[in-house]
């Protein structure tokens, strides 16, 4: 842990004790550490490795909080905001290299250089994505199941202490919302009756 | 899709995952006699691979 941060663990702590301003301040901070740690990472990797996103959330969290000090909950609760930021970090890049791909300006281009995320790959990460705002369109709660065991590789146990429901239900409707994804993503979009 | 009919559709994947196979066909016939659509996304559903959604770049398996 790197001690000139701010204090991001007693935030997280804050903030799952029932201080919502605690996670206003977190949500930038984790944010910046995961873009900065998704960079270096492509700097320094050989253009055929690919971003590991489970991998980056985890060593975001080793980075900014002491261990000492937080309980399994917390850490699900850091890895349950890293869910949605790696989501959106990775959107990002897959537009951008959508973009770059179709000749699209320079500037683009240097964040995703040593990036080997194939077009198919781009290509398939914006339809998870895109499709996965159709599931939360018609029942938010999967939706964010899915972004917290997709994006964030949150375990089902952790998945219902972030959303303060029971594994049971978590297991029944994870199950249910990749159905559908899955019907949705090999057949094309169902009726919209 | 609508929330209502989404649900409708979630309500008979369920059952039907409870059934057994020579069941399921009966209990989706029976239960979605007035709605073929209805039938037809429940079945396309049940169809789907167990084993899907893993991250988007080649790592951690999380099914």
């Amino acid at each position: 842990m790197n001690p000139s941060l701010p204090n991001v663990t007693q935030l997280l702590v804050n903030w799952n004790n029932g201080d919502p301003s605690a996670l206003n301040q977190l949500l930038p901070l984790v944010n910046d550490e995961l873009r900065r740690l998704a960079r270096n990472y492509l700097r320094r990797e050989n253009p055929g490795h690919t971003l590991q996103p489970t991998a980056l959330v985890n060593e975001a969290y080793l980075r900014l909080i002491d261990q000492r000090q937080v309980q399994w909950q917390n850490r699900a609760h850091f890895f349950g905001i890293a869910a949605q930021l790696m989501r959106r970090i990775l959107v990002d890049h897959a537009r951008r290299h959508a973009y770059a791909k179709r000749g699209g300006g320079a500037i683009q281009v240097s964040f995703d250089e040593g990036m080997a995320v194939t077009e198919a790959k781009a290509a398939e990460l914006l339809a998870v994505h895109e499709a996965l705002e159709k599931l939360t369109a018609m029942d938010a709660r999967k939706g964010h199941i899915v972004e917290l065991r997709f994006f964030g590789g949150l375990s089902l146990e952790e998945v219902a202490e972030v959303m303060s429901i029971s594994s049971p239900t978590v297991q029944r409707e994870w199950r249910a919302a990749k159905a559908w994804l899955h019907r949705i993503l090999t057949e094309g979009n169902s009726d919209d009756a | 899709m609508t929330p209502e009919r989404w649900q409708q559709i979630e309500t008979l994947y369920h059952t039907a995952l409870e059934r057994v196979p020579e069941d399921c066909t009966a209990f989706l016939a029976e239960a979605c006699a007035a709605a073929a659509g209805l039938r037809h996304e429940v079945e396309a559903m049940l169809r789907s691979a167990p084993v899907f959604l893993v991250v988007p770049t080649e790592i951690a398996c999380i099914s």
